[in-house]
């Protein structure tokens, strides 16, 4: 690599010369031992878009667009469990009706099917107001 | 070749609620920032990044591994659709072959945070279609060149070509007219 091609990758990729192409990046060391000041004078020619071009952030995705996105997602397919328990309902209250067994037996009925038919995510959170960071965490890697 | 995203695939397809989770909070920042910045409108944007994951969820059944990176697909699926809107705006062209373009921006002296990101945005919005792409998949959505130069169909001598006309307006747009960073 000489000066010139140095010049031209600035003017390309900018200052940040993690974002040069690999093959790139492994020439600058060699070069700088020789035009270092050239070199320099090429990074700082750029530095200063390169910051406004980083100045512009986006806001985070609404929680009422990442509501919308996962309620559109393929839902989990219906398990043994789950399909079972649209019978046991009747199965508990018949068990009081016909058998005697009782409230007791009835009420643990309703809990399993409570519990097996739990509610899997995320459809209406914006409706309950939740944020987004309540919804799904974006991390802080974007921008 | 190792995608980072293959594994949530199949799962995705599964209807398995943790793995669509993690796509959409992997993915929807990035597709709404590279919308946002193609198209210039927020609101248009977000409909973008709806219909890209409406196409995830159809394909990731049938995703195929190995063949693409699925990130390098979904910047596709996005890139086109960004396309149609600006192809209805007449805002489109396959061949860029402007040079230059007239700073018209109104310098200001002393910009807040938000009009400052305004002016960028409104910069970018201003370059020739081709340049802006170039920018925002290189810079921006930090692809590698050769990612960049095969989502546009093009060399990556002329993705160079593009990349450095792109900073080079982007210089007239903003610096010279006034906006920096200081």
């Amino acid at each position: 690599m000489n000066p010139e091609a140095f010049k031209k990758l600035c003017a390309t990729y900018g200052a940040d010369t993690q974002r040069w192409p690999e093959a790139d990046r492994a020439n600058i060391g060699e070069l700088s031992n020789r035009h270092f000041a050239e070199m320099r004078q090429a990074l700082d020619a750029e530095t200063e878009l390169d910051a406004l071009l980083d100045a512009h952030k986006l806001e985070a995705p609404s929680a009422e667009l990442a509501s919308m996105i996962l309620a559109s997602a393929p839902q989990k397919a219906q398990t043994k469990e789950q399909a079972w328990s649209w019978w046991w309902p009747s199965l508990g209250l018949a068990g009081v009706g016909l058998a005697g067994v009782g409230l007791a037996g009835a009420v643990a009925g309703i809990m399993l099917v409570s519990l097996l038919t739990s509610p899997i995510l995320f459809s209406g959170a914006a409706d309950k107001g939740l944020s987004t960071s309540e919804i799904i965490d974006f991390g802080q890697d974007w921008r | 070749m190792i995608d980072p995203d293959g594994d949530l695939l199949p799962a995705i397809a599964r209807g398995d609620q943790y793995a669509i989770k993690q796509m959409v909070a992997r993915k929807l920042p990035r597709l709404l920032a590279l919308a946002t910045r193609m198209l210039g409108n927020r609101g248009e944007a977000e409909d973008v990044a709806q219909e890209t994951f409406v196409r995830i969820w159809k394909h990731a059944a049938e995703w195929q591994p190995g063949q693409a990176k699925f990130d390098t697909w979904m910047h596709q699926v996005a890139l086109n659709l960004c396309y149609d809107r600006l192809r209805a705006r007449r805002e489109y062209a396959e061949e860029d072959d402007s040079e230059q373009i007239d700073p018209a921006l109104i310098p200001e002296e002393h910009l807040s945070a938000q009009q400052q990101r305004d002016k960028i945005l409104a910069a970018l919005s201003r370059l020739p279609s081709r340049q802006r792409e170039a920018l925002i998949l290189q810079y921006y959505q930090e692809l590698s060149n050769i990612e960049a130069a095969t989502l546009m169909g093009i060399s990556i001598d002329a993705l160079e070509s593009l990349l450095s006309r792109a900073r080079r307006n982007m210089r007239t747009l903003l610096l010279d007219q006034g906006v920096s960073n200081k």
